[in-house]
């Protein structure tokens, strides 16, 4: 088999949204959405998947840049990562974004890659994307979950025969920021709150999110609601210039004096979705964010995990990463 | 068995309770395995192998009561009786056949479902899809999935005729207990059906 070399396949460049979402729509699940291309492009290459039709969407000027909107902020969904990490308002106002968009991958793929296609990437899982013929691949078997199988990067939360974890580094962070999914289709436009976007295999083993065939993400606003408030963004990996998470935490505090009055705290790379540790936020409320709190709480975090084989490792180092997140580092 | 003058005592309350718990543990079987199937997404697994294994032991003591305390004899199909076309005792030739479809159809799917367990993983039970070849997994799968198609299939055949205005006297039956002697006048022996036979 060829590999590291791109297929055939019919290209189609749209400029203006309708014409993306009538193209998307003629061509449901044959038509491949591209947004900065860092995904699917591996996809592509490597031929583990195929499609008849690629619908490239760099050339919709609409969906780039971000613009203050009700007191909050929207960002096009192809806007470049890097152009979120150096965003103004996003420093100012939502640094935990930027701090999370500066950690993707490394300097040239931040350059292309896209806040949309950070969010709709697929998942990493090295069996998955092997190629074989898994659950998530339409199969009938999970090869990560055995006695067997590799399973160092998989999860630990809300595993349901696919354990396989988000890859996605922005996603925890627009969780935490309580953050809106603009989604378009020829009927209409929908918004879906970031926690309800992600799918687990709960839900859908075959799919990351709640985007049908023929829609595309087109923005995601940020309510004022964290603006400003005390972010904390760390994320753990092999090779930390470019690597994805073995674990991350994106935490938020609002807070009042040296009081927590309101907390976010989502890990990555645990679960299939951002996962909110709703445990510890709730044992954060009107506490003091200092170590001793975060010496305390930080335990609870794992109340419900289930390691693999050779992941036992994500467990102290998810509480770890979240006792740093509550003590400032 | 006459418990009034024109009533016979059909189902016992312990056996109206197996038939509706079944019946309700059926349906979210059916539900947590079809719809997702056709597009109606949510968290389904849990639910299903849970209901799965509640099914199993409401089988197992089904089976257990109609051993030891009930007459099998009754519910054997294409017996002596049946083939020299006498009039039937306390379950007809239909019922009887629509009683071993079930059992096929539910073995099937509960033999086939624990075994399929070890692959798909339960909190109790370690994962090891190496357990057996691939294409063992795949024919437990297609056995399950069938068994699942004859149930949705019988569960039709099973409220139509339950709701047949000249068959509704069993579903009251299946609700009361009882059914009048004239009810089953037209196609049961009663000689045979006070017997017990």
């Amino acid at each position: 088999m060829l590999k590291d070399m791109m297929p055939h396949f019919d290209l189609y460049q749209p400029d203006t949204l309708e014409a993306a979402l009538d193209l998307a729509a003629r061509l449901g699940e044959d038509g491949w959405l591209v947004g900065g291309g860092q995904d699917s492009f591996d996809w592509l290459k490597n031929r583990t998947r195929r499609t008849s039709a690629v619908i490239d969407l760099s050339g919709i000027a609409a969906l780039r840049g971000v613009r203050v909107r009700d007191a909050g902020i929207e960002i096009g969904a192809l806007t470049t990562l890097t152009e979120i990490e150096d965003d103004a308002v996003i420093r100012s106002r939502y640094s935990l974004l930027a701090s999370a968009a500066g950690r993707v991958a490394s300097p040239q793929i931040r350059n292309a890659g896209t806040l949309g296609g950070n969010l709709c990437q697929d998942t990493r899982c090295w069996y998955y994307r092997g190629g074989v013929d898994c659950y998530r691949a339409g199969g009938n078997m999970c090869y990560a979950d055995t006695p067997e199988g590799q399973n160092r990067e998989h999860a630990i939360f809300n595993a349901s025969r696919c354990v396989a974890v988000t890859p996605s580094d922005t996603a925890n962070a627009l969780v935490a920021l309580d953050a809106q999914m603009v989604i378009a289709g020829r009927s209409g436009e929908r918004v879906v709150p970031a926690a309800a976007f992600f799918v687990g295999p709960d839900i859908d083993i075959r799919r990351m999110t709640v985007i049908e065939p023929g829609e595309i993400l087109t923005a995601v606003r940020i309510p004022a609601t964290w603006s400003g408030a005390q972010f904390h963004f760390e994320k753990v990996a092999d090779r930390t210039t470019w690597d994805f998470a073995l674990v991350s935490v994106a935490a938020a505090f609002r807070m009042e004096g040296e009081v927590i009055r309101d907390a976010r705290i989502v890990c990555g790379a645990v679960a299939c979705v951002p996962w909110r540790v709703t445990a510890v936020e709730r044992a954060l409320v009107g506490a003091t964010r200092n170590a001793a709190t975060a010496d305390k709480v930080a335990q609870l975090a794992t109340g419900g995990a289930r390691a693999l084989n050779f992941n036992q490792f994500k467990l102290p180092l998810m509480e770890n990463l979240i006792r740093r997140a509550i003590r400032g580092a | 068995m006459a418990q009034h003058n024109d009533r016979i005592l059909r189902h016992a309350g312990i056996d109206r309770l197996f038939h509706w718990l079944m019946a309700a543990i059926m349906t979210v079987l059916l539900v947590t395995s079809l719809l997702p199937v056709i597009g109606v997404h949510f968290a389904w697994y849990t639910i299903h192998w849970v209901a799965g294994l509640l099914l199993t032991a409401v089988i197992l003591l089904h089976i257990v009561r109609a051993l030891f305390w009930q007459r099998p004899a009754t519910m054997l199909t294409l017996n002596g009786d049946d083939l020299a076309g006498r009039r039937a005792g306390k379950y007809t030739l239909p019922q009887k056949l629509m009683h071993l479809a079930w059992t096929v159809a539910v073995l099937v799917a509960i033999v086939t479902g624990l075994l399929l367990l070890r692959k798909a993983g339960v909190p109790f039970l370690a994962r090891d899809p190496y357990a057996r070849p691939l294409a063992i997994w795949g024919f437990l799968t297609l056995l399950h999935d069938l068994a699942a198609l004859l149930s949705v299939f019988l569960i039709l055949v099973h409220v139509y005729f339950g709701i047949l205005p000249e068959k509704r006297a069993y579903l009251r039956a299946m609700v009361r207990g009882w059914i009048a002697r004239g009810d089953l006048k037209a196609e049961h022996d009663l000689e045979r059906v006070d017997r017990g036979d």
